[in-house]
């Protein structure tokens, strides 16, 4: 048996159930999976994957296995209008999909060309995609999902999985002493990605010894070519510290057989 | 479709009612069959089926209700006698009215409140077909009134069931 359900505000609603599956189910042997790292960039096939969801700070009821539908009301119709995830149970999986205005097909003009053809418009319809943005497999207590943007608003927390460093943390990292910011760039207009990469890498990093910190100095003074002078590095852009951080996560290396210098843009620990 | 569903349930449920004032006050409704066989029992038997057609129809209707899951509940309590007892009420209610506009106002006022709480779905007729009325607390902390023909003992011992909706606090497993 199928159900499906929707988030409207904070509280799940009852929409429907059939026997017909409504979805395809995720075939985890048919798909990419690395398990989440908020440093690793996916492949277009890609899913990361959580294992021991039940044990996290942001598992919900929802996907207990002993959830009780039945403990939930009915959707009424005004409601459909504010509904902000459906959720599908479906033979042992359950599939998360965020929903945005533009899922409602009401807010669309189709041409219909299933019999006679017409113009069709002000039906009430939601769109449900054919791919999820978050699966969770009851039987192997593991969550899949692509990115972290899109159900955070369903799982409130996992957010922080990917989180960006606080202003205090980039304060912390920039102030390190090999850091010189230049003229015209300072700490507050560091964007979102490099405030996730000072969260992963630079937090890593200031927790090296002193000995193992040299050693990545050196090396980043070698690999990146920011310019380097009285012992600091001068960082003048996002750039300069995008190319600081990798070099901090030793992501530069030398293809010895292509005979290139290359930098990683996306790593994983195998 | 799902309203008149549940008013037909309401209807079903208290149709004891009125085939009780209809027997009390002799009142006959089909005068050919007792000038054929000049007795009025035949009439009251008539009137007692009504009630068990309308329960088996009920049945019958709730099957097309959507479907959702009890998968484990916390406690479970019978519900089958607090209800008789609201019904032995109505039966009184029925034998002590006099006239036919008295009778009218207070069914209308019947249905109209049993519609609208959740005694609409305790149906004695129900009870003839073998189900039972629980009221089980979900995991959830959600109370519900559960209408089934198992026997339910305890939350331990409960295995998951398919239930039909009836409302969002009603629920029955056909």
């Amino acid at each position: 048996m199928c159900t499906l359900i929707a988030k409207v505000k904070a509280e799940y609603r009852s929409i429907l159930s059939q026997e017909r599956q409504i979805l395809d189910q995720l075939n985890t042997n048919g798909i990419d999976t690395v398990e989440f790292n908020p440093g690793y960039v996916l492949e277009d096939d890609g899913w990361f994957y959580i294992t021991d969801f039940s044990n996290q700070n942001f598992f919900i009821d929802l996907c207990k296995e002993d959830f009780s539908t039945a403990s939930l009301g009915q959707i009424a119709n005004d409601e459909y209008d504010e509904i902000q995830c459906i959720v599908i149970f479906q033979d042992g999986q359950k599939h998360f999909q965020r929903i945005t205005p533009s899922r409602f097909v009401n807010r669309k003009t189709i041409l219909d060309y299933s019999e006679q053809p017409k113009i069709v418009e002000h039906r009430k319809q939601l769109e449900v995609k054919l791919e999820s943005d978050a699966i969770f497999i009851t039987a192997t207590d593991t969550l899949y999902f692509r990115q972290i943007a899109r159900i955070k608003t369903i799982f409130s927390g996992i957010e922080e999985l990917s989180r960006e460093a606080s202003q205090h943390k980039v304060d912390e990292f920039l102030g390190h002493r090999t850091i010189a910011l230049q003229e015209g760039y300072d700490t507050n207009p560091v964007g979102s990605h490099n405030r996730k990469r000072i969260a992963d890498i630079g937090e890593k990093f200031l927790n090296l010894s002193s000995d193992k910190q040299q050693k990545l100095v050196d090396y980043a003074k070698d690999k990146t070519g920011i310019n380097f002078e009285n012992g600091t590095f001068k960082i003048g852009s996002e750039t300069d510290l995008k190319n600081l951080l990798y070099a901090m996560d030793q992501r530069y290396y030398y293809a010895d057989i292509y005979e290139e210098n290359r930098v990683a843009n996306s790593v994983r620990v195998v | 479709m799902n309203t008149l569903l549940r008013l037909f349930m309401t209807f079903s449920s208290i149709s004891f009612f009125l085939i009780i004032f209809l027997v009390h006050k002799k009142i006959d409704l089909i005068p050919i069959i007792t000038e054929k066989f000049k007795i009025l029992f035949i009439i009251y038997l008539l009137y007692i089926f009504i009630p068990f057609i309308l329960s088996c129809v009920s049945i019958f209707i709730s099957k097309l209700l959507s479907t959702s899951e009890i998968r484990k509940v916390t406690s479970i309590e019978t519900a089958n006698n607090d209800f008789l007892a609201n019904y032995l009420a109505f039966f009184f209610v029925a034998l002590s009215i006099d006239d036919l506009t008295t009778f009218w106002i207070v069914l209308g006022m019947t249905t109209l409140f049993t519609f609208f709480s959740r005694v609409s779905y305790f149906n004695p007729g129900l009870l003839v077909f073998g189900f039972n009325f629980y009221y089980v607390q979900t995991d959830e902390n959600v109370k519900i009134m559960l209408i089934s023909k198992r026997k339910l003992r305890s939350p331990d011992t409960f295995s998951p069931m398919k239930v039909r909706r009836i409302n969002d606090y009603t629920f029955m497993e056909v």
